[in-house]
């Protein structure tokens, strides 16, 4: 289900089949937080790419989640939106999460962009929201990457993001051709990687402390509820 | 039209008779402006004064020469420790480094002064604008740069995150702040404006009519307004500050690995100018 | 009881706003139709405001609201020759209380009138369609208030307020905090062009264009379920107050500033002498700084970096994308 590598400083998280995490699939989800926990517990790793050999990264699942994973709170706060979930343990490691996609970008994919530090995007790439499709996505994220305009028109006019709109809302960091992908995202990771450990450690606290004293921490704390609520609505 | 000018070393308060504005002036130019502990200080001093000052209502901060300001001056990093209590120490103490990261970042330091500074601020961001400059530029209510502006802070490679991270994503969104600090470092004011971390580049034999311009305008607005404004403004980055604070005190005690570059050892072993290009070496990724 | 020494009646407001619907598409539509005045906002139009919302709101066959005006302007904000009357100072003293001072926020931001608050905490979504200028609490209160924005390219938008009552601030959580502090600081205002380059508007187009624009935005995202939009809102409405914009947060005031006798004082010269006589005297006071700066041939403030002008390819990126 996922390839782990690590070489240079730098852990390389391949994902065989980002769809199965739109569908709230515990297996997946445990299998992800667990490669991201043992990179981040890694002191020769100091960055952290997620990527996917697919062709685009995460089409859009339009089926209903599994109804068994929301009836099954517990399950589903563990796996996806609680603290030791997989959402969470993309936010809030103390590595730097750089995220590499490319084609279609919808549900889970969106949220493991929106949760990333640094994204390299191809050219092709397309960016959905995630609100529709799961209701317990982070909000402020996405306010605090793009101002609070542009993510609510996002989110609520549903149109997908161009690579080239999200580079200049600073929502990707860099814009490349397929083919220039992985090199380019490895790159980054490198150059990051030469910043010290100590320095990347508390320079991510930094960052996460100004992602809470904005309300992350509070929202990832309800969106379960919220996930549970809409549930019930629909 | 300077008449009154008050000079403290390196850092000169000149109150443009006839008008309410005032400049604040760095001048260190044979070290690119480069901001040093005394300079700290009087600039501390000379904020306190401005902010009583009830003639003033606009206060210009420009530097001399090319640049604004090339930041911290590296000759003294770390070694300024020494001037507080415990800081003398082959590891200087947590209170040593606290009290003078108190300077900068703590209750009576630089930026919260000048962030709440009850005047209004126009930064000249021009040429080089590191670390002190880049914080100078983002809390100043307005900024006007130059084509030849670099801005950002060299130091983020192997100094790690300084600053306060709140208001620098504040401004241009919390991913761009993190490709700035991990990646990028610094940015051409052209990249600058597009990243709306400058709103107006003017070529640079305008700088001083746009600024003295908008100066006149600001000061027509009633002292009152001015004031009231300013006061408590700035109050919703406290918590970046203090993040910045105890960042600084936590990044001063970085543990070098084997691999990483270490500019003090750098500056230690071989002096301050053979450190200065190693940095410069391993920033464009040359092996440290 | 009566308040400001008059009584108000909502009532009087709705010959200046309009309210419709399209059952079919879902979609309501509230118009500031005051336009001989530039659809500046007296007490009454504020109440029948917040209470079209109200109506909207419990009304199931809408899911999406366009706030749209007539004329050439959206909103000049509040009605200014009207303020002066409305802060009435209490009988026997000699200057308004905290509390009087205090009460054109809370009218604006909360209780019976708190037609901003009902904007900024609506229940479903709000797209305002931003045909000309809006100034001051126009803009802040009203124009930023929406949730999604299409602003037409000649329209003008800003906080001018800086010379009469402060400093106004940029709206910094969509535009970013520098970009803000311009807005505030300078009072400058911004075309819509501007405005969609910051951020601030989801699209711009020319004004010919604008209804047809603004409404194809809202039937796209009227095609969502009822329960589909309420939920959404209600998750950005919690995530805004999450973020500071809050109740508490809002408004300001409680204090009048006093300008020195060396200073133009804008409230007593628009009580002796009329509006345009405390504009006029402000302005020459603090001119306008685009204004400045082109006198001095100077680059002005401009959108798409250092003071270039948008090239033909950035204006057909900026264009209403097709379907």
């Amino acid at each position: 289900m996922l390839d782990y590598s690590a070489d240079g400083g730098v852990a390389q998280i391949t994902i065989a089949d980002v769809r199965l995490l739109s569908k709230h699939d515990i297996v997946a989800a445990k299998d992800l937080r667990d490669a991201i926990w043992e990179a981040n517990d890694d002191n020769d790793v100091k960055v952290i790419v997620l990527r996917s050999d697919a062709h685009d990264f995460s089409p859009r699942v339009t089926a209903k989640p599994d109804d068994n994973a929301l009836r099954n709170f517990t399950a589903f706060q563990d796996a996806y939106y609680g603290p030791h979930g997989l959402y969470q343990s993309v936010c809030y490691p103390k590595k730097v999460v750089v995220l590499e996609v490319q084609g279609e970008c919808a549900g889970a994919g969106t949220l493991l962009m929106l949760y990333s530090d640094i994204v390299v995007a191809s050219s092709d790439s397309t960016f959905r929201t995630p609100a529709d499709d799961l209701p317990a996505s982070n909000t402020i994220f996405p306010i605090l990457i793009m101002g609070l305009h542009r993510a609510k028109a996002w989110n609520l006019a549903g149109r997908p993001l161009s690579a080239q709109d999200a580079e200049a809302w600073g929502v990707v960091n860099y814009v490349v051709e397929r083919e220039g992908l992985r090199a380019k995202t490895a790159e980054c990771a490198a150059k990051i990687a030469r910043m010290p450990l100590d320095a990347i450690t508390s320079t991510k606290m930094g960052f996460n402390a100004v992602a809470d004293s904005s309300g992350a921490s509070e929202d990832f704390a309800l969106s379960a509820f919220y996930a549970a609520s809409r549930h019930s609505l629909s | 039209m300077t008449l009154k000018t008050e000079s403290m070393g390196r850092i000169r308060v000149e109150h443009i008779e006839g008008t309410a504005i005032a400049r604040l002036h760095i001048a260190n130019p044979d070290k690119r402006n480069a901001m040093t502990f005394d300079m700290l200080s009087d600039l501390n001093d000379a904020l306190a004064q401005l902010d009583r000052d009830d003639s003033v209502k606009v206060v210009i901060v420009s530097g001399e020469g090319k640049d604004v300001t090339s930041g911290w001056d590296l000759s003294e990093v770390y070694d300024v420790f020494s001037r507080f209590p415990g800081g003398s120490s082959s590891i200087p103490s947590q209170r040593a480094r606290i009290q003078y990261y108190s300077q900068i970042w703590g209750r009576n330091g630089l930026f919260p002064r000048y962030a709440q500074l009850h005047k209004l601020t126009i930064f000249e961001a021009k040429g080089l604008c590191y670390d002190v400059g880049l914080y100078l530029g983002l809390y100043s209510d307005l900024v006007v740069a130059t084509p030849d502006l670099q801005i950002g802070n060299p130091r983020w490679l192997f100094a790690g995150g300084e600053g306060d991270l709140k208001i620098l994503a504040a401004t241009v969104g919390l991913r761009r702040a993190k490709q700035l600090v991990f990646l990028q470092n610094t940015v051409s004011a052209d990249e600058a404006k597009d990243m709306k971390l400058v709103e107006l580049v003017v070529p640079p034999e305008a700088l001083d009519d746009t600024v003295m311009a908008l100066a006149k305008t600001l000061s027509g607005i009633p002292r009152d307004n001015i004031f009231t404004a300013k006061n408590g403004s700035g109050g919703q980055f406290v918590s970046g500050m203090s993040g910045a604070l105890s960042r600084a005190v936590g990044l001063s005690n970085i543990l070098y690995r084997d691999g990483e570059f270490n500019f003090l050892k750098e500056r230690r072993d071989n002096g301050l100018k053979a450190a200065m290009e190693a940095a410069e070496s391993y920033a464009r990724g040359e092996s440290s | 009881m009566s308040r400001f020494s008059k009584r108000f009646h909502a009532q009087d407001g709705a010959e200046y706003i309009l309210v419709d619907k399209d059952p079919a598409a879902g979609i309501g539509t509230i118009t500031l139709a005051r336009p001989e005045k530039l659809n500046a906002l007296t007490v009454e139009m504020r109440e029948y405001l917040n209470e079209s919302l109200w109506r909207l709101e419990v009304d199931d066959d809408v899911r999406v609201v366009i706030l749209k005006a007539q004329g050439r302007a959206f909103t000049a904000g509040h009605d200014l020759a009207e303020e002066r009357t409305w802060n009435k100072r209490p009988p026997g003293k000699k200057r308004i209380g905290m509390t009087e001072n205090t009460m054109y926020f809370q009218d604006i931001l909360g209780g019976k009138v708190g037609y901003a608050s009902s904007l900024r905490h609506f229940s479903k979504v709000l797209i305002g369609q931003v045909n000309g200028f809006a100034f001051g609490g126009g803009f802040s209160m009203v124009a930023c208030a929406c949730d999604i924005l299409v602003i037409a390219e000649e329209a003008s938008v800003g906080s001018p307020q800086v010379r009469f009552t402060g400093l106004g601030s940029g709206p910094w959580q969509s535009v970013g905090y520098r970009a803000g502090k311009w807005i505030g600081s300078s009072g400058e205002p911004m075309t819509g062009a501007l405005a969609h380059e910051l951020g601030l508007a989801y699209v711009t187009c020319p004004r010919t264009q604008l209804e047809e624009t603004t409404l194809q935005l809202a039937a796209e995202i009227a095609q969502r379920t009822l329960n589909d939009v309420l939920f959404l809102k209600a998750r950005f409405n919690a995530a805004e107050a999450l973020m500071g914009r809050g109740r508490s947060g809002e408004g300001g005031g409680g204090f009048t500033q006093r300008p020195d006798e060396d200073e133009p004082n804008f409230w007593r010269t628009v009580g002796e002498q009329g509006l345009k006589a405390g504009l006029d005297k402000a302005y020459s006071a603090a001119p306008r700084v685009n204004k400045v700066l082109a006198n001095s041939e100077l680059p002005q403030f401009q959108a798409g970096g250092a003071g270039r002008e948008h090239t033909a390819e950035e204006r057909m990126r900026d264009r209403p994308r097709d379907r």
